[in-house]
């Protein structure tokens, strides 16, 4: 018997099963849910497990079942009962061992069941303190309390930031589960320890925040830990200004796509007028006669390139539509500004509300080519060590982790990001549709609800652990409702993942300057 | 309406007496030129001297030029700039001011916690101006957080908004200064008369100018200069409503010329030949020389390149002046040095050990004990600049005392106690100052 446990707090009582899975008769009363977890106390270890089924006992025969049940609803008798029924009807509840914890010296080691709980083991509700055993990791980001089914424990599941990001973490759910919140939590967590690098490319602009609605600017140190870029930054913020001689042809590779003749051609142009390409593409007069041959080529490179920048042509030349990029003087170091705060390991947020997604994807391209080239020279010299853990925020990420146009500089994070100190964060619905090598390398799976049964299927399948019982309970997650699967973590995690406004209101306005009454000097 | 841009006239800065006077003329030329042109009134968007009290003598020439200009009837309005500024003691400017001679723009004003600068409204033209003056290390910044923006956009009629800050989307690639975003200048006027960073520049939508420094006649500006950089202010043309007209007047404040040579393979005694030729074959009547020698001498040391002899040859063939740059100039006997470190101060203490030894006197033996110790208190001493109000003779004296009692050499009878201290005015010996030891890559297109 656990200790401070009365016969009443038992839930049900292990009847049959075997290591993967264990079947309890559950108390009546007891009303266990799919996802509720459960704790079987052996001497010196006890089983921490997760209902996974619930089905129907009975001990008495079914054509008096059937005969009962038809005497109830024809109205023959009404009244009809069953002698001793708490005792012959009953639920069976199946639960899926998740982890072995044993005493040894006060301390308790947690690992995953390589063993099953004794036969009749009683067991009960999992509380708190099941799960002091989890140990504070060095640099926290926390993700959310653990949960038992629909109920939120007040323990909190936090993981190690630079183990998290660096082996990457995949978010998967349906819209509307919560993938945003979780973003901007662990943006928040991230924004803590102003230790990782992190870019986000925010499409529908709703990370920074707004004056009615708190976001990241409103984090205690924003001033130091984000960098916002817009194309109408509020004061303090950085214009999104981006010279085109920052973006190399490469960076259009996996985000376009372009035939063998394109690419031989960019490629000439690179070499030709190194970082002047672009310019150099747009000033070929197609019809001239040294172009005589190349001239479609020419003409549907120049077509892609003002697409993907939104370029127009003016009389005095080519302009950018919504200013974004610059071929003249400006904005030459902004590309060279976000890899610099990244590495010194601040959230990079870019408003991607009023750019195409894909123009948003080339500027995430040219800033991680430029971590990427720096990290590689940190990594040559031995200094890697001393820079900040990178990551990117992919949203919608199987097209490009997939290769579909070619390979890019998110597949080679994704790949070899490891090495680099720079992981992906990818948030996708589709998790069937990137590479199952891929998926094998990202260390981390947050899994939240998906009513698609290929995708959970995927995930599952690709999941630091056995998730193959799990199919239902992933189903029913509801909104921020997650299970965390993780390499770093000894079994998957059930959490609910704090709403973001709660986040902010505890830690957020603790520091900031009232609006009113600047205590500044001006001159 | 027409109207003159100015920026960074820096006046005061050279002290080359020939430079001097090339500084002053250049600027007389550009208030002739908004005279005759018709300009109904100037910007000058920071920085006009160098330092916040400059000589009298380069104060005087200046007021004499405005005040020719003013008492036309027309205005010169201003902000401070990062050099001219002063948070502690009164600016030249305040003084111009009080007197009549400029119009500061953009004096503060705090409106339900915003910042509301002063709007001033040109009598001749009905412009409204205003501003954010200029600050050490671009202080100035937070001012742009807190500006009552909705307010500025109220206002009507056609207005100008001077400041004297980098914009960082200016930034050639690797050039690195502070500065505001683009986004964070206020929204709806005409045009914004900019200042600080020494270059001209025209944004797409070409009403955000800065016209870069209208003389320069020292430092890396300098070599911009000699190697063709236009140096002048903007004549604007601007009515409500329509994109300004721009009109750069290139003032052309001197005629350069430029070598550049390298040293890498040669002995100093080659060095020495090669510039003795040079020297005695170009054509230097009359121009600015600016001499570039870098790379790295086979055998001999820095010092035995006589730059003097150089220097005298070019003054005897009628040169204005000679911009030597030899910054870039090392010996194998004094070879590269790879230190890391956490601190600008570990780094250093990490050359000084480095290259122990390699300074010896006529007897073979190091000249001067514990040398990491001395060369850092010696670097510390060098650190802290010329103080408000001290003359550059009391500035040379005070470093000279102060280096001589570091390395031990200080003659009987000088006084001791100075040289640690130098009396109040640079009672900060020893001190090592913040923000002032280390040069960025890429400053040279900041004011200094």
């Amino acid at each position: 018997m656990g200790i401070g446990i009365g016969e009443a707090d038992y839930a049900g009582q292990i009847v049959e099963g075997e290591d993967g899975e264990l079947v309890l008769r559950e108390k009546q009363g007891a009303k266990l849910e799919l996802g509720d977890l459960v704790v079987v106390d052996n001497e010196r270890v006890k089983y921490i497990c997760m209902v996974s089924k619930l089905e129907y006992g009975s001990l008495i025969h079914s054509d008096r079942i059937l005969t009962s049940s038809g005497s109830m609803l024809e109205g023959v008798n009404p009244r009809l009962e069953f002698p001793d029924k708490d005792l012959r009807i009953f639920r069976q509840v199946h639960v899926k061992p998740l982890l072995e914890v044993s005493s040894e010296g006060g301390k308790q080691l947690a690992r995953a069941p390589r063993s099953i709980p004794e036969f009749m083991s009683k067991a009960r509700a999992a509380t708190a303190q099941d799960f002091s055993f989890l140990e504070a990791p060095r640099t926290s980001v926390f993700i959310g309390n653990i949960r038992s089914g629909s109920k939120t424990l007040p323990v909190e599941f936090s993981m190690d930031g630079e183990r998290l990001l660096s082996h990457h973490v995949l978010v998967s759910a349906q819209t509307g589960r919560g993938k945003s919140n979780l973003v901007k939590v662990l943006l928040w967590e991230a924004m803590r320890h102003g230790r990782f690098g992190v870019l986000v490319m925010d499409v529908h602009n709703e990370y920074f925040g707004t004056p009615a609605s708190p976001g990241l600017k409103d984090h205690p140190d924003a001033s130091r830990a984000l960098v916002f870029y817009s194309r109408s930054p509020p004061p303090g913020q950085q214009l999104l200004k981006i010279n085109l001689k920052s973006i190399d042809p490469e960076d259009l590779m996996g985000v376009v796509e372009f035939s063998t003749a394109q690419e031989e051609t960019l490629e000439t142009l690179r070499r030709q007028h190194g970082s002047g390409w672009a310019s150099a593409l747009l000033a070929i007069d197609e019809e001239d006669d040294a172009y005589k041959k190349s001239k479609g080529t020419i003409r549907a490179l120049k077509r892609k390139v003002c697409n993907i920048f939104n370029l127009r042509e003016t009389g005095a030349g080519y302009e950018c539509a919504d200013g974004v990029f610059d071929l003249g003087g400006m904005g030459e170091e902004t590309i060279n500004d976000m890899a610099r705060a990244l590495e010194e390991g601040k959230v990079v947020l870019i408003d991607g509300s009023s750019i195409s997604d894909d123009t948003g994807l080339v500027i995430a391209s040219a800033a991680l080519r430029k971590v990427f080239d720096r990290y590689d020279y940190y990594k040559s010299s031995g200094i890697l060590g001393e820079k900040a853990q990178v990551a990117v925020v992919l949203e919608e990420a199987p097209r490009l982790l997939s290769g579909a146009y070619g390979d890019n500089v998110f597949s080679r994070i994704a790949r070899e990001g490891r090495k680099f100190r720079i992981g992906l964060i990818a948030i996708t619905q589709l998790a069937s549709v990137i590479p199952r090598e891929i998926l094998a390398n990202i260390g981390t799976k947050v899994i939240m609800g998906n009513e698609m049964a290929l995708e959970r299927k995927a995930i599952a399948e690709s999941a630091a652990q056995d998730l193959a019982d799990f199919d239902r309970i992933i189903a029913g997650l509801e909104v921020g409702e997650a299970i965390v699967s993780s390499i770093f973590s000894k079994f998957p995690v059930p959490v609910k993942v704090p709403k973001f406004e709660d986040l902010a209101a505890r830690g957020g306005k603790e520091g900031a300057r009232p609006l009113n009454a600047p205590q500044k000097r001006y001159f | 309406m027409k109207f003159a841009h100015m920026a960074d006239l820096h006046l005061g800065a050279v002290s080359d007496p020939k430079m001097k006077e090339l500084e002053s003329s250049t600027l007389e030329r550009a208030f002739t030129i908004c005279e005759e042109r018709g300009a109904d009134f100037v910007i000058i968007a920071g920085d006009i001297f160098h330092i916040n009290i400059p000589d009298l003598a380069v104060v005087k020439e200046a007021v004499e030029v405005f005040k020719r200009f003013t008492d036309t009837g027309r205005k010169i309005y201003v902000v401070y700039g990062s050099h001219d500024f002063s948070p502690n003691s009164t600016s030249i400017i305040d003084i111009l001011e009080a007197a009549g001679v400029v119009v500061r723009v953009g004096k503060p004003a705090a409106h339900e916690g915003k910042l509301r600068p002063e709007v001033v409204t040109d009598r001749r033209t009905g412009a409204k101006i205003t501003g954010i003056s200029g600050r050490r290390s671009s202080l100035e910044k937070e001012a742009f957080d807190d500006l009552d923006r909705d307010y500025l956009k109220a206002l009507e009629g056609f207005k100008i908004f001077v400041f004297h800050t980098g914009l960082l989307e200016m930034r050639r690639e690797g050039e690195k200064f502070d500065g505001i975003s683009l986004g964070a200048l206020p929204e709806g006027f005409d045009y914004y008369a900019g200042g600080h960073i020494h270059r001209e520049f025209v944004d797409s939508s070409g009403r955000v100018v800065f016209p870069g420094p209208l003389f320069t006649g020292w430092g890396a500006d300098l070599e911009g200069t000699v190697l063709g950089e236009r140096r002048g202010f903007y004549l604007v043309e601007a009515s409500k409503g329509s994109k300004p007209r721009l009109e750069f007047i290139d003032l052309k404040p001197f005629e350069g010329v430029h070598k550049s040579i390298d040293a890498t393979g040669k002995t100093a005694d080659e060095l020495n030949d090669e510039l003795r030729l040079w020297a005695t074959e170009v054509d230097a009547a009359g121009k600015v020389v600016l001499l570039k020698v870098h790379g790295e001498l086979s055998s001999g040391r820095t010092s035995d390149v006589q730059f003097g002899l150089v220097r005298e040859m070019l003054a005897e063939s009628g040169a204005v002046y000679l911009h030597l740059n030899r910054n870039a100039l090392r010996t194998k006997e004094m070879g590269m040095v790879t230190v890391m470190g956490e601190s600008a101060g570990e780094i250093e203490g990490k050359v000084f050990k480095e290259m122990m030894g390699s300074v010896k006197g006529r007897d073979g033996e190091p000249v001067v004990k514990d040398e990491p110790a001395t060369a850092a208190k010696l670097l510390s001493a060098l650190r802290i600049p010329r103080q408000e109000g001290e003359s550059i003779e009391d500035y040379f004296a005070r470093v000279s005392r102060e280096a001589r009692s570091i390395l031990g050499i200080l003659q009987k009878g000088e006084d001791a106690g100075r040289a640690d201290g130098g009396g109040d005015r640079a009672s900060g010996a020893g001190m090592v100052r913040k923000g002032t030891g280390a040069r960025m890559p890429g400053w040279r297109g900041m004011s200094r």
